[in-house]
């Protein structure tokens, strides 16, 4: 009899791969399904807004009868308490996972499961924290109100120090300096694909990197909004308050540095930025070697050119420089929309490690629009089971721009001028609209 | 013209007297479905409806409801578990089964 535990994990862990939900994602190692991890980004108008922060599930042979353990490794190392129910040594007290004296009918039960354990965790991530701990529930004598705001703004400070910037110096190899280190792996190994990929147990499971690159796009600006507005409210070298639950080795201490966290920011866009530039460079490597990739790309090239033709769509695609990992789209503006009559080209850079490493948009003609981020990076969502199709992304990214009645959802928040006037009220609408007009028309002069 | 039948195979569909796309709380089969450890569906690995209006596999809900933790409540909906007896539509709560296989 196989495993029934197996059974159920995989279907769950199936369904929240092919949701859509932007602020939860899982990942297992080849066909260890018992050892998951996940991330959750940071909910907005929290402090947590748009950190990224990773957990570790493990699963027994008794699951759903039992509960999972579950791990918080965002910690630092095990020196931050990001929560006062997440603790610096990663344990989480969750009353559903039995790991907190829970009120009658709070405790586990086999109906739970790995999405309800997600949410749960991720309601503790709150804009108010403080009064998540026993006993500070409704604690508001004048101290407390202190408390809460300078415990926010110390957890604002960590989440982007350690679950942004941490997170991505260290995928992107940045060293103290600010300057990359040059990769150990030797570069030529990314063509032995099948080689690579059976005894690499050396290499840590990182299943979100690519994700947290692209979401970082996404957030940049919101990030320096962040810092903006902190640095109004306290100062560089300043340290952080203790609270009053925080004990020793269970805290979250510190010094305010927002000028060098701007500064780290700030690189690694332009580390990022630059490592999009250099897979075209791999790109035009891959094409004389005439990589597996560089095949497929070039085959999906002409297709999607083709289907525009055959569709009568005026949508033109070329390769850059006639590399079919760099494409130029030109998008033409619906018909009766605020977009009609404008003309715009997009960069779509391919990774030489497509479709692992997802593809990225760049709009080239500047566009107000409160689905694009200010530098051009469009927000999207390709359905997970179409990631290697890379018509589906183009789609996807038409289907952002031209949607018209969107539901609210501050996870796609890219552009935070354009977000916050498409959201207002009537008039804001009104200028959005506006704007985004007068960045059509701008488009074909 | 005349037919004969030498031999014939009826063959008949069932499904459970439930409502549609529900699946097991539990194992999140749907009830089509058997629960993970039977291979067939049907009496070899039945459904138990409980008063709360949850169904679930037998099969999961007896080694959900055996262990203590459980507190012989419906993992639904934390009511305590007693289901819908289908022979005689009696209703019976599981401290009563338990003791009764005891002796």
């Amino acid at each position: 009899m196989a495993d029934q535990s197996v059974f159920r994990i995989t279907k769950e862990l199936s369904d929240l791969q092919k949701s859509s939900d932007l602020s939860l994602a899982v990942a297992v190692k080849d066909v260890d399904v018992r050892n998951l991890k996940a991330l959750i980004i940071g909910p907005h108008e929290t402090p947590y807004e748009f950190g990224f922060f990773e957990f570790a599930f493990k699963f027994n042979k008794e699951y759903p009868r039992k509960s999972p353990s579950v791990t918080a490794t965002t910690t630092n190392g095990g020196r931050c308490r990001f929560n006062p129910n997440i603790y610096a040594s990663g344990k989480v007290c969750l009353s559903i996972l039995g790991t907190w004296r829970g009120e009658r009918g709070e405790e586990w039960s086999a109906a739970q499961g790995l999405e309800s354990i997600l949410l749960s965790i991720q309601s503790l991530m709150s804009s108010n924290p403080y009064e998540n701990e026993p006993g500070f529930e409704d604690a508001n004598e004048a101290l407390d109100k202190k408390n809460q705001t300078e415990y926010v703004q110390k957890i604002r400070h960590e989440t982007l120090r350690i679950s942004v910037v941490q997170r991505l110096e260290e995928y992107l190899n940045i060293g103290a300096d600010g300057a990359v280190v040059a990769p150990v792996s030797n570069k030529d190994n990314y063509e032995l694909d099948i080689d690579n990929t059976i005894d690499d147990e050396s290499v840590p499971f990182e299943p979100f990197k690519d994700l947290c690159k692209r979401r970082f796009l996404w957030y940049y600006e919101s990030y320096l909004a962040a810092i903006e507005k902190a640095n109004t409210q306290v100062r560089d070298g300043q340290s952080f308050t203790r609270m009053p639950f925080e004990g020793t080795n269970n805290t979250m201490e510190g010094k305010f540095n927002y000028t060098e966290l701007e500064r780290r920011i700030r690189n690694i866009k332009k580390v990022l930025d630059e490592e999009t530039e250099k897979w075209a460079e791999e790109g035009l490597e891959a094409k004389i070697k005439e990589s597996t990739v560089a095949v497929n790309l070039q085959r999906q090239f002409e297709q999607i050119r083709e289907s525009f033709k055959r569709s009568d769509l005026p949508h033109n695609l070329e390769l850059h420089d006639n590399n079919p990992f760099v494409w130029i789209l030109t998008y033409f503006g619906k018909p009766m929309t605020n977009l009609d009559g404008g003309l715009f080209r997009l960069k779509i850079h391919f990774s030489p490690r497509f479709p692992e490493e997802q593809p990225r948009f760049k709009f080239e003609t500047r566009l107000f629009h409160h689905r694009i981020a200010p530098d051009g990076t469009p927000c999207y969502f390709s359905p997970q089971s179409r990631q290697e199709d890379a018509k589906s992304h183009i789609e996807a990214v038409i289907e952002a721009l031209e949607e018209e009645n969107p539901a609210y959802d501050p996870r796609t928040l890219v552009n935070p001028e354009a977000f916050k006037l498409y959201w207002g009220g009537p008039d804001d609408r009104k200028m959005y609209n506006r704007r985004l007009r007068r960045s059509v028309q701008q488009s074909m002069e | 013209m005349k037919v004969r039948i030498k031999k014939w195979n009826a063959v008949a569909t069932w499904k459970w007297d439930i409502p549609d796309d529900d699946v097991c709380g539990i194992c999140q089969v749907h009830f089509d479905g058997t629960c993970p450890a039977c291979k067939y569906p049907g009496d070899d690995c039945k459904l138990l409806s409980g008063k709360c209006g949850h169904n679930f596999h037998e099969h999961c809900i007896m080694e959900w409801i055996k262990q203590d933790t459980a507190k012989g409540q419906c993992p639904m909906c934390r009511q305590a578990f007693e289901w819908v007896n289908p022979s005689n539509n009696d209703t019976s709560s599981l401290e009563g089964q338990q003791s009764e296989q005891d002796y």
